[in-house]
């Protein structure tokens, strides 16, 4: 049970191999933005390895990273068009971290990493099994943030007039402990994701180096 | 080659760390006696409090202090599996200092909480006793401050001093223009040095700190040189705001006998594990902490600045002992250093004074003659002399105002329009309030009082 | 508002690092010997600075009177990345002891999102061009401000007794969140 718990970390995009950092850090103020969030790079990530992965055999050398910026951008581009035409309250929210996806280490390292190496079938399955453990990592820490930093929890409320539903709960009753407006703060993110390292690390076991 | 360092305190000895906390636990006990006195002793005697009341001081310096034992004994026994878990190094210090920065009004969940993420976060998970970067008791008092700072009710007065203070908090302000209202609000300066204004837990006792140090510096205990310049940037810095200002030496004394600073240096700035070494270190660590002191008390909104000054400065110790450790023999490095220090300070002290002296428009006629939280006491020139009103305030609108004296000769048309009550209901839109006939000088001159009034409350 | 609060903003109070987390990966992965931060930070600087004031002038001679706004993260990216492949070239062939300190980082700039991030910011705060120069200066600044005394603490950390789980990454983490918290009092 353990070990497989172990694999699962050690795979897990940011736990296991510290990257897109940036965003889970940035954004994973309320459940619904941290899951917002992983779905848009899951969705970039599923594109952006099936064309790389594509034209894997025709690109030369040399041009690879700009044309795979490129491609990742242009992906990029149109999702933040939909996605701000039609739900403009994540502007504040997730404001410049959408376009900053097409430079997240993520992205660009599967692409370069795996996606130009592998075929299609395999890509597309890195890029959904990548995307799921990301998103997993984003809504975990979303989680943990919005509840301690303010007894809440969202599902579902700046894509309301989207979907029609409102769903933000309150957690526990009113009480002076939680909310704790450290930990929606950027402090308390950095503190959170250093206690989740160290946790993961006594759970999969560090090696001594 | 590249040099590694020693974390200090350098003489690792046991015995002698034992013997350095048991002086400063010593030199503790009389400010600890003088809280139980003024927040617990005092309020009871005076029948504003119960039983709890007047043990709650102890409590809650005991609390912080056993969940820093505890915590630390808990985890060294059953994470790390230490053989002898507390090793006798005085576990119980980031709790109980953590515990003197709070205010008596700190719920006890609250000081559980701190002292907790002071030994924790602040001490064990950097390595323990020795290896951490943070004052460990300012790490915790920081996270509260952060996350709950506007919940404790009453603020920093305990249940006597909230019945029979109307002043406001000595450092809400600058005070530049009426720092002497402040002083006698409290009673005079003797107040301030003995200890009887609001304050936090530890911080009040002044005198009491004072000879704490001398007691501490000359058996050697603590790094003297860091509270001496500390107190001394903020002096010397103060005076020459002051004088940019036209204040005399009162000023940078006022400065030096409020808020949380004497304790701070004395018992903060001076843990031998989060400070410098070497001696030039301690000066400029000294030299940062004053000026950084200075700069949040006048130009940050948050009115102290003692914790976050050392906090600051705790960053630069491992790059300030670098410094410190390459000039020992090279003494124009260290004068030069000093001297920029110096320029620094009064160069500092100047840019402040001359910020803080600028007024956005002064309404000459308009003169603010004591200021509480909610309550003004303004005075306005009108048209037979000065109209004197007292002006109360409620979340951020006034509510009422009662004129104190006025030597206006038709005084009796105002009071006929109940042009107070207009003037009350309308006060945001005061331009488009007329003036009571055969009174325009009068009406104009109360207009004028609500508005310069109102505008000093927002700032 | 005026440049001395913009300088400052970029500088403490909004720090890019501590607050706004852009260029977190390299802040982490080069923080552990303070001779490679210090260089990563200079690179850094050099490619904000630099990139800021041609995008600049591309945004609003080119592509906001074209009406072609929305393509403008792409447009970006890709100038920095032609223009860091250039500079590299050009400080390979002009000053080896440069190429030595800097170059292996300028490509791995490219892809940080704290060059793209501050692009983005000055557009999206409109500034003015001699704003939008303070902001970066502000913003780098505050940048190297951080790496600087990050590193040193964390190659003092190197040798201290934390227990083995928490080495390395999660008391980088903790470091950085208690400097967090006391850059978040920075408020003039």
């Amino acid at each position: 049970m353990r070990k497989k718990i172990s694999l699962f970390i050690k795979q897990n995009p940011v736990f296991g191999m510290t990257l897109g950092l940036c965003p889970l850090l940035a954004i994973t103020t309320t459940f619904e933005n941290s899951y917002l969030m992983g779905i848009s790079l899951l969705f970039i990530l599923i594109l952006s390895n099936s064309i790389v992965s594509l034209i894997r055999k025709w690109v030369p050398n040399k041009i690879r990273i700009p044309i795979y910026i490129t491609i990742i951008g242009i992906f990029v581009t149109i999702l933040e068009y939909l996605l701000f035409t039609y739900v403009p309250q994540l502007k504040s929210s997730l404001g410049i971290y959408i376009p900053l996806i097409i430079v997240n280490c993520l992205v660009l390292g599967r692409a370069l990493g795996y996606a130009s190496r592998h075929n299609l079938k395999d890509s597309i399955k890195d890029a959904l099994k990548m995307g799921l453990g990301y998103t997993f990592s984003l809504s975990l820490v979303g989680i943990i943030r919005e509840v301690l930093g303010s007894n809440t929890l969202t599902l579902m409320e700046n894509t309301t007039n989207v979907t029609g539903y409102l769903a933000k709960y309150q957690v526990f009753p009113t009480n002076s402990i939680i909310p704790n407006q450290f930990f929606a703060s950027p402090a308390g993110v950095l503190l959170i994701v250093g206690l989740l390292f160290g946790l993961l690390n006594m759970i999969k076991g560090v090696e001594e180096k | 080659m590249k040099l590694v360092y020693e974390k200090g305190p350098y003489l690792k000895d046991s015995e002698r760390t034992n013997k350095i906390m048991k002086r400063v636990l010593l030199a503790l006990v009389p400010i600890i006696l003088f809280s139980f006195y003024k927040n617990g002793i005092l309020p009871f005697y005076k029948g504003y409090t119960n039983i709890y009341g007047l043990f709650q001081p102890l409590i809650l310096i005991l609390t912080a202090g056993l969940t820093s034992l505890g915590t630390e004994f808990l985890y060294n026994k059953y994470l790390l599996k230490i053989k002898n878990p507390l090793q006798g190094k005085y576990a119980f210090f980031p709790g109980l200092f953590f515990s003197l920065l709070m205010s008596i009004n700190t719920p006890l969940w609250m000081i559980v909480m701190g002292a907790f993420f002071a030994t924790v976060v602040g001490k064990l998970l950097f390595g323990g006793f020795g290896h951490n970067i943070f004052n460990p008791a300012l790490v915790g008092a920081l996270f509260i401050t952060v996350s709950y700072g506007a919940l404790i009710p009453g603020g920093y007065l305990n249940a006597f001093e909230l019945d029979t203070i109307t002043g406001p908090t000595a450092l809400a302000t600058n005070y530049i223009d009426s720092f002497p209202k402040v002083i006698e609000a409290f009673g005079g300066i003797g107040n301030y040095i003995f200890g009887f204004i609001p304050g936090t837990l530890g911080e009040t006792p002044k005198l009491l700190i004072i000879m704490s140090f001398i007691f501490l510096a000359v058996t050697k205990t603590i790094k003297y040189l860091i509270p001496l310049t500390y107190v001394g940037v903020v002096f010397i810095t103060t005076f020459v705001i002051g004088s940019v200002n036209g204040l005399d030496i009162t000023f940078p004394l006022f400065q030096i006998f409020t808020g949380g600073l004497l304790l701070g240096a004395v018992f903060m700035a001076t843990d031998p594990v989060t400070t410098p070494t070497t001696r030039l270190g301690q000066v400029l660590f000294g030299i940062g902490l004053g000026l950084l002191t200075v700069i949040f008390r006048f130009l940050t909104p948050y009115p102290e600045g003692v914790l976050t000054s050392i906090l600051t400065m705790n960053m630069l110790v491992i790059l300030i002992d670098e410094l410190g450790d390459q000039s020992q023999r090279k003494i124009i490095l260290k004068t030069i250093t000093l001297i920029i220090g110096l320029g620094l300070i009064i160069g500092t002290g100047f840019l402040i004074g001359n910020k803080i002296k600028s007024p956005v428009e002064v309404d000459n006629n308009y003169q603010i003659i004591e200021k509480a939280n909610q309550k003004y006491q303004v005075s306005q020139k009108g048209f037979g002399g000065l109209i004197k009103a007292e002006i109360i305030f409620e979340k951020d609108l006034i509510k009422e105002i009662n004129i104190m004296s006025q030597n206006e000769s038709l005084w009796q048309n105002i009071e006929k329009e109940d042009y107070l009550q207009k003037l009350i209901d309308q006060q945001d839109n005061l331009e488009a309030l007329d003036t009571v006939s055969g009174t325009t000088i009068t009406s104009q001159a109360l207009k004028d009082l609500i508005k310069n009034t109102k505008d000093d409350y927002k700032e | 508002m005026s440049l001395i609060s913009i300088f400052l903003i970029g500088l403490l109070t909004e720090n890019i690092v501590l607050t706004k987390f852009l260029g977190i990966c390299p802040v982490i992965g080069t923080s552990r010997n303070r001779k490679t931060a210090i260089n990563m930070s200079l690179a850094v600087t050099l490619i904000v600075i630099l990139s800021s004031i041609i995008t600049y002038f591309i945004y609003y001679y080119l592509l906001k009177p074209l009406n072609l706004i929305f393509i403008q993260s792409v447009v970006f990216v890709l100038i920095i990345a032609i223009f860091v492949q250039i500079l590299e070239r050009l400080i390979k062939k002009h000053n080896q002891t440069l190429h030595k300190t800097l170059g292996i980082f300028l490509p791995l700039i490219t892809t940080n999102c704290a060059v793209l991030g501050i692009i983005l910011l000055n557009i999206a705060n409109e500034y003015s061009f001699v704003e939008m120069l303070i902001y970066a200066f502000g913003s780098t600044l505050g940048f190297t401000l951080v790496m600087y005394v990050f590193s040193s603490m964390r190659e003092r950390l190197e040798t201290a007794p934390i227990p083995k789980h928490f080495k390395n990454l999660p008391i980088a983490f903790i470091t950085a969140a208690i400097m967090s918290m006391i850059f978040s009092r920075f408020i003039f």
